[in-house]
């Protein structure tokens, strides 16, 4: 069975879902820093982010009950905390 | 003021690593500077930690210079000597054949933490200690008081000795190192910046309710305690887990790393099977393929058992014991997991399994 598409219902959505998941994506800078074109240094942003509210990102899915990107890859300098891993403390 | 060059870039690289890289208030970019009576002083500070250290020193100076700069002028400029001029907010540094004129901000604008008060004084190798728990410590800004190391000397009801307890867990992963100390003090949380400061060796530890002191080679560490309540981490250290697998801790290190490169989502679960003095390390990823390998262990129980461990998490943990064996103690797949190792009696690590499809 294919996972259910998210979608973020606002920014705090977004915001939640970036510190999560993104913020520990090798990918999250997606082509590097760049210059508009009238020399504004622009940091670089992986292109899924532009397309968050403009309709349904295949990439992210609920999986397993939790929100998911399929084009994550984990940056090993700063690991996701691990979404399947049983609380200690719950 | 005249200081020796190399005297006075050693005293900046251990007094300056408190300063952060980015600040939006100017006077946390600099070290404070006063030299009187033969003595210079520099102090940096972040709000929360204190550095400050001294070194002989010819006339007097009182300024604060830009922490980054200055230390990347002193470690590069030659001649022996380093003389620093103070004019009306600058200060002229001459070093060699070398000037430079520098901005300065005035020393009262300098915070000052206040650090008396300390009840408690031991020397101990903190640096020891804690190294091999502080990889447990949370980075959840949520659970704020997992974000150290929690520390504590307590009296051993039966010796009657004094154990120093060191602690750390991000709530999936759990290290205690204990050491024998001599003054008993209630339990305090080390801020993660905090003990990444700690100095090697045996150091003055001073102790207060909120802070904590370091006195090591002339440079004196102070630091805010994280204010929180510590959960109790005993309840979740497993007692009763008869279950033990003995294995090299290398080999399955190195085997969790191997098969986890099938995955690359958030959580690689490796799945661990022990049947007899074997376990099968082994990964699925539908996306990609799957992945195993075995790992030759001793297991006394005829009962096989299986449990899933985040495979970073297993690599990580079995590499804080030294070389040789380690025990993992298991229940029923689904509960808290003990390491230990005959190596490192001191020590111990909990690790939660993951689920496994």
């Amino acid at each position: 069975m294919s996972d259910m598409l998210w979608r973020p219902k606002g920014r705090h959505d977004l915001a939640s879902f970036e510190s999560e998941i993104c913020a520990h994506c090798l990918d999250r800078n997606g082509e590097g820093d760049w210059e508009d074109e009238f020399g504004n240094d622009m940091p670089g942003q992986c292109v899924l982010i532009h397309y968050a509210f403009v309709g349904p990102t295949l990439q992210w899915t609920i999986k397993d009950g939790k929100r998911d990107c399929s084009c994550f890859v984990e940056d090993p300098d700063n690991p996701a905390r691990c979404p399947r891993t049983l609380e200690m403390f719950p | 003021m005249k200081v020796a060059r190399t005297d006075f870039a050693r005293l900046l690289s251990a007094v300056a690593k408190v300063v952060e890289s980015r600040n939006t208030i100017p006077i946390l970019a600099t070290v404070c500077l006063v030299a009187e009576g033969g003595t210079l002083t520099a102090t940096a500070t972040d709000l929360d930690i204190e550095i400050s250290g001294s070194i002989a020193a010819e006339g007097d100076f009182a300024a604060c210079l830009d922490a980054k700069l200055l230390t990347g002028i002193v470690t590069k400029v030659a001649g022996d000597e380093i003389t620093i001029e103070q004019g009306d907010g600058t200060a002229t540094l001459r070093a060699g054949r070398s000037k430079y004129n520098l901005q300065t901000l005035p020393v009262d604008d300098m915070p000052s933490m206040a650090v008396d008060g300390f009840t408690a004084e031991f020397t101990e190798d903190l640096a020891a200690l804690f190294a091999p728990v502080q990889f447990a410590i949370s980075t959840e800004e949520t659970r704020y008081y997992l974000n150290g190391i929690f520390l504590k000397g307590a009296v051993d009801t039966g010796s009657q000795a004094v154990a120093l307890t060191a602690v750390a867990t991000d709530g999936h992963r759990l290290a205690k190192h204990v050491a024998s100390g001599v003054s008993a003090f209630d339990g305090i949380i080390v801020p993660r910046k905090t003990v990444g400061l700690v100095p090697k060796g045996n150091i003055t530890v001073r102790l207060s309710a909120s802070k904590i002191q370091f006195v090591a080679d002339g440079t004196t560490i102070t630091s805010k305690l994280i204010d929180g309540t510590y959960p109790d981490y005993q309840r979740v250290i497993p007692s009763r887990n008869d279950k033990i697998v003995t294995f090299s801790g290398d080999d399955m290190a190195r085997a969790a790393g191997r098969v986890s490169v099938i995955s690359s989502e958030r959580g690689r679960a490796v799945k661990v099977e022990v049947v007899n003095d074997q376990a099968t390390l082994s990964v699925n990823n539908p996306d990609s393929g799957n992945a195993s390998e075995d790992v030759i262990v001793s297991y006394a129980n005829e009962e096989p058992i299986t449990v899933g461990f985040n495979s970073a998490y297993l690599g990580e943990l079995v590499g804080i014991f030294p070389p040789g064996d380690v025990k993992m103690a298991l229940s029923d797949g689904a509960g808290p997991v003990l390491f230990t190792s005959d190596n490192a009696p001191n020590l111990l690590a909990v690790l939660m399994p993951m689920r496994v499809h």
